[in-house]
């Protein structure tokens, strides 16, 4: 251990711990700016400098280890000249119009700036030019608002395993910016957007979602109908100041009808569905394999997560035939939508204007793909994320705390606790084991209150084992088999699960990937910032969602039932895979 | 005497159902698809009617139990539905009587034992032999189908 003292307090830590990470131990605030937990220590921007005694110049915290009898002071007057000096530089060069950037009230420059007391910029030197790139569905770039600090493309290259973005140019040149200051659809970006979730500033976000929102509701020829993604409800509320993982399923109901939807359901719905989809799928290709001796792709990939299916499209084309063919839940609900919801209404589905709340701004991407017509025309209208619709709210002047809980509209609105954890990583592998268990066994999945704990949590790579026994005669194939299971989220974690697999391939029968670190409830769409400790309490309200549904299991869930009665006949029927299945695309690695 | 419907498509399994209900002192008839049912339904009103799901089509038998349900000379005829589409087309969970859309007294899987059919046709007959049907209901699925 080391014994240090900051600003007097004596602290003890272990070694190896930088001065920053000893002193948020120690309760005593330094600011950052390029730091991010976990992720980037790189001394940048120099925001984090203080002052150790005997030491020659300031030492930026973030990247100095701890030494014994240290003696750092991090308020002293240098240190916040110092401080105050590098923000006026960065703000003199940021093409700033604060009152109309979509981080106003949300930049960390911003904040940082009034934290340090700044008044004014003494500095008169060249901006950042404004070059606004809008080339890709997701994500708008502006050159001019970003600081360099990097995260970036830390988080592209090092959690998502991409490297889309790099630094380029030197001085007032510099740019971060895909290679050769190219446009981000002329190289390899899975729109995940976690780039967009970690800039401090308004350089990268998502695309706009809000102005056709309005557009559709404010027509009175069409009707609106939302649904409402798992993860959003465990984060809405952080938008209205609530602790992160309240969750706020019943006012983000009321909220929506407040707004002006015509109905108000769950992409929930749809989760339960891809599980009987899903699940039979991977029954169907282990029947295939161990009975019929077929040569069929295994393990299956799950399919949720658009930013993968990407991924995999670039760099992996040649297991796109392990990826389940079902669409995402998004995805799923609007063909379903414009078909039998359609016909339910009793209205022509040109009129119908399909909106989806996503805690992801992938899912912009996804619903503009090409293949998203199944219904004959585009499935999914409008994409919001989870900051977005936080923003609608906010704009219609509706007071979001003071509303009581509605509960979703009924049929599409109906979902078992197994669709709740779709928002979690782990949680559509765990969802579709309740079901294929079950399925198998005619017995519920062994496992204490129905969770599967080796793969839930924010581990990166996770596995875990299932026996199989006392199968039901049309399984009896499955009789005595152990199923594999593999869940990874962050897709550099996905790369070195296909990377690093023994020769032969890999050793799993089923593997669930989401893009962003935590799955769903870390989505990019999410309200700002998200850390593992926002991260953990998002998971654990996703959990509550789910023990205290009456269902927890989508095979029992009754509107699922009926769907499949009335309208898809049974799962892998053609009606299904017609409009729940889909088919993807090699594209080029680079 | 209380007289039962019985609905499917496979001679087999009508004739020892209706070789099994007369043994046990009901008047049965048959109808092979959803139209002649209904048809039957109307005309002769039976106690009960006995439905399977897949004859003509897959989800026949679904459509027909509507059908049944919103004609008033009908309406009141309890339904049993016996089916074998679970395990035909691999469907991962059970049918249950739902008020938005199933409107069945009960949902019994082939193949049935015979006792298990005769408790599930003595439960959904009205109890007294002198109740008007007018009193007899489908039992309300509201709260099996509500979180």
């Amino acid at each position: 251990m080391i014994d240090l003292t900051i600003d007097g307090n004596p602290v003890r830590v272990e070694e190896g711990t930088t001065i920053l990470e000893a002193a948020r131990e120690a309760g005593i605030r330094i600011p950052t700016l390029c730091y991010l937990e976990g992720l980037q220590a790189i001394g940048a921007c120099r925001v984090c400098v203080v002052e150790v005694t005997g030491a020659r110049t300031l030492v930026a915290s973030c990247v100095t280890p701890v030494r014994d009898g240290m003696q750092v002071h991090t308020k002293t007057r240098r240190v916040r000249k110092a401080r105050r000096r590098v923000v006026e530089l960065l703000l003199s060069e940021h093409d700033g119009d604060c009152q109309t950037c979509e981080r106003n009230d949300d930049c960390e420059l911003q904040s940082l700036a009034r934290e340090l007391g700044i008044r004014d910029v003494p500095f008169r030197g060249r901006k950042a030019r404004k070059d606004i790139d809008e080339t890709t569905p997701a994500l708008v770039r502006d050159n001019g608002k970003c600081i360099k600090c990097r995260r970036c493309v830390s988080v592209c290259a090092d959690i998502q395993g991409v490297g889309a973005l790099f630094p380029q140019g030197r001085g007032f040149d510099a740019t971060i910016g895909p290679a050769f200051a190219s446009p981000l659809d002329t190289v390899v970006c899975v729109q995940c957007g976690q780039c967009a979730a970690v800039c401090p500033v308004g350089a990268i976000r998502e695309t706009d979602g809000i102005n056709g929102v309005w557009d559709a509701l404010d027509d009175p020829e069409m009707k609106v109908v939302v649904q409402t993604a798992p993860a959003v409800r465990s984060a809405l509320g952080e938008c209205f100041d609530l602790p992160p993982g309240t969750l706020v399923t019943g006012k983000m109901a009321a909220a929506l009808r407040r707004l002006g939807f015509d109905r108000v359901y769950d992409t929930e719905f749809t989760a339960d569905l891809t599980v009987i989809e899903e699940g039979m799928e991977f029954l169907s290709r282990l029947e295939k394999a161990l009975v019929r001796n077929e040569q069929v792709p295994l393990p299956q990939f799950t399919s949720c997560c658009p930013a993968w299916i990407k991924f995999a499209e670039h760099f992996y084309p040649e297991l796109l035939g392990n990826i389940s063919s079902c669409k995402s839940p998004q995805q799923m609900f609007g063909p379903v939508a414009k078909t039998y919801l359609a016909d339910k209404m009793d209205v022509p589905p040109e009129t119908l204007h399909v909106v989806s709340v996503m805690p992801c701004i992938a899912k912009k991407y996804e619903a503009a793909r090409p293949e998203m017509t199944a219904s004959g025309m585009r499935d999914v209208d409008t994409v919001l994320t989870t900051r977005e619709l936080g923003s609608l709210i906010k704009e219609s002047g509706i007071d979001f705390l003071a509303l009581d809980d509605e509960p979703m509209d009924r049929l599409l609105g109906i979902s078992s606790g197994a669709a709740d954890i779709f928002a979690n990583t782990g949680g559509v592998m765990e969802a579709a084991l309740r079901t294929v268990y079950e399925v198998v066994t005619d017995r519920p999945l062994p496992v204490d209150n129905l969770h599967v704990a080796p793969i839930a949590g924010l581990e990166g790579i996770k596995s875990t084992t299932l026996n199989i026994a006392g199968t039901q005669p049309e399984w009896s194939f499955l009789e005595g088999a152990t199923l594999k299971v593999a869940v990874v989220h962050g897709l550099a974690n996905a790369r070195r699960l296909i990377e690093e697999a023994p020769l032969g391939g890999i050793d799993y029968h089923f593997v669930e990937v989401m893009a962003c670190p935590g799955g769903c409830i870390g989505g990019a769409g999410q309200p700002r910032l998200t850390t593992d400790e926002i991260r953990r309490r998002r998971i654990a309200a996703i959990y509550r969602e789910d023990e205290n549904k009456k269902i927890r299991k989508s095979h029992d869930n009754p509107k699922i039932k009926q769907i499949y009665g009335e309208f898809l006949k049974f799962p892998l029927s053609d009606r299904s895979h017609h409009l729940l299945h889909t088919a993807y695309v090699p594209r080029a690695a680079v | 005497m209380k007289t039962i419907l019985i609905v499917d498509d496979d001679p087999d399994f009508l004739e020892s159902t209706q070789a099994l209900l007369q043994e046990h002192d009901y008047r049965t008839l048959s109808a092979q698809n959803g139209t002649e049912a209904y048809q039957k339904a109307g005309c002769q009103r039976p106690d009960l009617i006995l439905l399977d799901v897949m004859m003509a089509h897959d989800t026949e038998g679904f459509e027909t139990a509507r059908r049944l349900r919103e004609d008033t000379r009908t309406m009141d005829i309890p339904i049993i539905m016996i089916t074998g589409i679970r395990k035909a087309k691999r469907i991962p969970f059970r049918y249950e009587p739902d008020e938005d859309w199933l409107p069945v007294h009960a949902v019994i899987e082939k193949p049935v034992l015979p006792d298990n059919l005769l408790s599930a046709i003595t439960a959904a007959l009205p109890p007294n032999e002198g109740d008007e049907r007018s009193c007899r209901s489908v039992p309300s699925t509201r709260k099996e189908n509500e979180q």
